[in-house]
């Protein structure tokens, strides 16, 4: 094998025909200084991952199934009204839409999907190079191992972040075209995209680092799957079992200290209440009956089928629970999320990657 | 084959194998320093001490042979060189920098045995984003990556995404993204694994000019020690996670040689008995080739001795050699010596004893 290299600086190699086609270049050894740049190696992985995240199956797969529970919900719901929704006062117009759309986008888009999508993606950010054996070369780099996990965090966070603003505007968008109400109404209610992308937001960050933990210390993908799948089931129908089986005991033995579902669900009211929000009886009935957030009685299920009373002075008000403050349930979230991440990176500091 | 040192001493460099940290000094001008650096896996009765308290030194410039046989600590030490594993004590220096951070990072390429790669990029993007993560600017990581698609002669796969290629490829892509950055030190752990006997020429070739060109210091192990021998000029020896033995391969050949001369020319029957009959060498045959095969300790009598005796046969000389001792045979007479010959099936023997422990104790548990 012939060589044709040349040293023509101490620093920069140049070659003698130029490759790939291309019409030999002069050496200019004082532009490319080898040491310039600082190394951002942070960006360079968010880059790689954010793109790789916007693959078109992954993105048509979310879309899709981000419409498909507010397009079945809303067009039960909009079949069941006694009159038509455009025939009542705004106000009421915008409750009902609101309401409808709150629900749904916890239950559904920045709920159950988010905990899916957010989890298989986030459970892959070490585990997944580590098992397809490209981390090694990542850590060989001269990058901070702590650099890797945060710019695979932040690719992923943006990526998610975006998904759920798209998918979320879907889902207001089909719920107001459902009801048939005015333009005006649907700019209005635009308004409570914010607390619920805000909350969206805060749960793909969670998500995202607590799975990035589990990420670090289990390189078997089948447990984080699982892990997914238990605190789907334990935030969205563990908590009405437990209220339907032991509905005395609930309150004793304060279950819902531990019930994940009423905690989540009262860190989104806190988001919601100082846009003003106002819940119609369905979405009262259906948190206090899913979540326990508010006050329902299990024999009254009107809500739950359908059948609700039109009321335009909004004035079926369940009272509130209030078994802890939300801000509560919101700093404990925050708390485990910080731990678990301050343990997750001195376990990857220390970690030990193989080829 | 007679060895005629019984213990690798003299000039050699035998490692020693307990120094106390506060020795040794950190030099900069050292490629690699380990101070009693240990690595071991497992706690109590399953514990595998994997490396146990080496002390490695790497020249800047040279071409460092690592070599021990399966199981030695081979590659755990040089990962953890390149800071991929902790080590569990001991320190190690890159031109002064402790390994394992982003400051000795950034001097070394590393590459290893069955490289995998990322599904979405090209050979070519690959080495772009590699160069760029070493803090390359995008029009020199570019410029670096077509020419070492050039010399690795890969340029026309350069559009191919590598988890495809073969393996050859593979070790070729690894070499150049360890390489690409113009590093300091590079660390190949068995990189032309699985290559070819001609792929491995040329890759062991190209390795060793671009070392020359580049001044690279290049810490280099793999299992097939006359590749090894045309790469290296020093060599250090691992035998269950400790140093067997550091030298130069000249002291190396010097020290471990067996007296033994071949002596090729015509009438080479008579010239043996001739020879022999000098009653100065201990041991003479003929091998197959007709070579007179003799071991002396009075070379310069022969040398004296033998124009008159291949006059007087009429013999025409063509070569009169020592003969050279190779790697391997040292290799495997470091660790026959000092393990016994049974060293080599001694894993194997202890993984069968633990394969049967767990299985006692998983039916204990089931009783």
């Amino acid at each position: 094998m012939e060589l044709s290299l040349q040293e023509s600086d101490s620093e920069s190699l140049t070659i003698e025909p130029t490759i790939i086609g291309e019409k030999p270049k002069k050496e200019k050894p004082e532009k490319i200084a080898r040491d310039s740049k600082v190394s951002f190696g942070m960006f360079m992985i968010f880059k790689k991952t954010f793109v790789e995240m916007f693959g078109a199956v992954r993105v048509l797969a979310y879309v899709f199934l981000s419409i498909i529970f507010p397009f079945i919900l809303t067009t039960v719901a909009s079949g069941n009204l006694e009159a038509p929704l455009s025939d009542l006062n705004i106000n009421f117009q915008i409750a009902t839409v609101v309401s409808h759309f709150a629900f749904h986008s916890f239950f559904w888009s920045a709920g159950i999907l988010l905990f899916l999508f957010c989890g298989l993606s986030a459970s892959t950010f070490i585990s997944g190079e580590e098992n397809s054996g490209t981390l090694i070369f990542l850590m060989t780099k001269p990058i901070r191992r702590s650099t890797i996990f945060f710019g695979k965090f932040l690719g992923y966070f943006v990526n998610m972040a975006i998904l759920q603003l798209f998918s979320l505007f879907l889902g207001l968008t089909i719920t107001c075209s459902f009801f048939q109400v005015s333009l005006e109404v649907f700019l209005q209610s635009l308004l409570y995209l914010i607390p619920i992308y805000l909350y969206a937001l805060m749960m793909i960050a969670v998500i995202g680092l607590i799975m990035g933990f589990m990420s670090i210390v289990s390189k078997k993908v089948v447990v984080n799957v699982v892990l997914i799948m238990l605190a789907i089931i334990v935030i969205y129908f563990v908590g009405i079992l437990l209220r339907l089986a032991l509905p005395g005991y609930y309150e004793t033995w304060y279950l819902y200290i531990i019930d994940l579902g009423y905690n989540l669900s009262s860190i989104f009211l806190l988001f919601l209440k100082p846009f003003g929000f106002q819940p119609i009886p369905f979405f009262q009935q259906n948190f206090g009956l899913f979540f326990g957030t508010y006050v329902n009685q299990f024999t009254d299920i009107s809500a739950f089928l359908g059948a609700n009373d039109v009321e335009n002075d909004l004035t079926f008000l369940l009272a509130e629970t209030n078994y802890i403050h939300p801000l509560v349930s919101l700093i404990v979230l925050i708390v485990i999320t910080i731990v678990l991440l301050i343990i997750g990176i001195v376990v990857l500091e220390r970690k030990d990657v193989g080829g | 084959m007679n060895w005629t040192t019984e213990e690798p001493s003299g000039n050699l460099q035998a490692a020693p194998e307990k120094i106390e940290e506060q020795e040794i000094e950190v030099d900069e001008s050292l490629a690699i320093q380990t101070i009693g650096l240990k690595k071991y896996f497992g706690r109590g009765y399953n514990q595998v001490r994997a490396v146990d308290g080496i002390n490695i030194t790497v020249k800047e410039g040279e071409v460092h042979g690592y070599l021990g046989p399966n199981g030695a600590g081979k590659t755990t030490s040089m990962l953890m060189i390149a800071g991929t594993y902790r080590p569990t004590s001991g320190k190690g220096y890159i031109f002064g920098k402790p390994i394992g951070t982003p400051a000795a990072n950034k001097l070394i390429g590393v590459a290893i045995a069955n490289p995998h790669f990322w599904k979405s990029m090209t050979a070519y993007d690959y080495l772009i984003y590699m160069g760029q993560l070493t803090g390359m600017q995008k029009t020199l990581a570019k410029e670096r990556a077509k020419e070492f698609l050039h010399i690795l002669e890969m340029t026309k796969h350069g559009y191919r995404h590598p988890a495809k290629f073969s393996t050859g490829m593979k070790a070729k892509l690894a070499m150049a993204q360890a390489l690409m950055h113009h590093p300091r030190l590079a660390i190949l752990d068995e990189s032309t694994a699985g290559l070819d006997p001609e792929s491995r020429f040329k890759l062991v070739n190209t390795i060793k000019e671009l070392a020359s060109i580049l001044g690279t210091s290049v810490f280099v192990s793999g299992h097939i020690l006359t590749e090894i021998e045309k790469l290296v000029s020093r060599v250090t020896i691992i035998v269950k996670g400790k140093i067997g033995l550091t030298t130069t391969l000249k002291e190396m050949r010097k020290e471990f040689s067996t007296g033994e001369y071949a002596l090729e020319c015509s009438n080479a029957k008579r010239v043996m008995d001739d020879l022999s009959s000098l009653g100065v060498s201990t041991q003479i045959y003929l091998d197959s080739n007709d070579t007179i095969i003799f071991q002396s300790d009075f070379i310069d009598y022969v040398y004296v001795q033998l124009p008159e005796i291949l006059q007087r046969n009429g013999s025409e000389l063509r070569r009169f050699s020592p003969i050279e001792v190779t790697l391997e045979e040292v290799f495997i007479n470091v660790i026959s010596k000092r393990y016994g010959s049974d060293f080599l099936y001694e894993d194997e023997l202890l993984f069968e004893q633990q394969v049967e422990r767990e299985g006692l104790f998983k039916k204990a548990r089931r009783g």
